[in-house]
């Protein structure tokens, strides 16, 4: 009964984080086609860009979206420059939204995945060659989300700035959810040998 | 497998249908047709010992090695 509270518990959570990250994906799909109407409206917003990220490793959070109000066009803190949307060119904010919204959709397909898993222990068949596949499909969307995260561009009418990143933590997401989806698969092979067992 | 299940030659002999023999034994009739068929990974000893009791026979005479041809 416990177990179930838990589980119920978990599939809200996973409701509300699938609700959130469509409502993210729809509000910026909105903003672009916005944006392509009436860039005016966006000549007060302004990004963050953090350079201090290298090619080697970084936990730095990397954009913050917030409301300018200096006139100084760009803001130099350390490493950080603050780059307003309108003096982006196109194909950069293009990349900058594909990536973002990339990352909300596998976010969402892992989420998918998670329920998926969560309702088969629920219902008492946990190790299932579902759940197997399952695991091996978290891990290729975590290697997805280290992809997708580990190059940055931002180009502007004089330059542009480009930057790799190394994430480590999907990669370490992807490798415990490969090892997991092992782990499964021997356990589907168990359930199997012994639902032939006479 | 190496173990091949000669238990449709012990119902020859004892004249028993495979449903009789799962209504003595206490199993389903599609868990015998695995045993039969020699679809089945494992065998339980409780599950022989009900076989050969209703057959009247020895495990020997059910069960049978034969080494794997590579």
């Amino acid at each position: 009964m416990k177990k179930n509270k838990l589980l119920s518990a978990a599939l809200s959570v996973c409701n509300i984080f699938k609700l959130l990250f469509i409502i993210f994906i729809a509000a910026s799909t909105v903003l672009l086609v916005h944006w392509h109407f009436s860039p005016d409206t966006y000549k007060d917003i302004s990004i963050t860009l953090d350079k201090t990220s290298n090619a080697v490793y970084t936990m730095a959070d990397d954009y913050a979206v917030e409301n300018s109000s200096d006139t100084d066009k760009r803001i130099h803190a350390k490493n950080r420059e603050a780059i307003r949307i309108t003096d982006l060119n196109h194909q950069s904010l293009y990349v900058f939204y594909l990536q973002s919204v990339g990352l909300l959709v596998f976010w969402l397909l892992i989420i998918q995945e998670i329920k998926s898993i969560i309702k088969s222990v629920k219902g008492l068949e946990t190790f299932r060659s579902s759940n197997s596949k399952a695991f091996r499909k978290i891990g290729k969307y975590c290697l997805g989300i280290a992809l997708l995260s580990a190059f940055k561009w931002i180009g502007l009418e004089g330059h542009s700035f480009f930057g790799l990143y190394f994430q480590f933590m999907p990669l370490a997401f992807a490798m415990a959810a490969f090892i997991l989806a092992e782990v499964f698969e021997e356990g589907n092979k168990l359930y199997e040998a012994e639902q032939l067992t006479i | 497998m190496a173990i091949i299940v000669n238990m449709d030659v012990m119902l020859a002999r004892r004249k028993m249908s495979l449903s009789e023999l799962a209504e003595k034994v206490g199993l389903t009739l599609s868990n015998l047709s695995i045993l039969k068929t020699g679809k089945a990974k494992a065998i339980r000893f409780s599950t022989l010992e009900a076989i050969c009791k209703a057959l009247d026979c020895q495990p020997g005479d059910i069960l049978e090695y034969q080494p794997a041809q590579s």
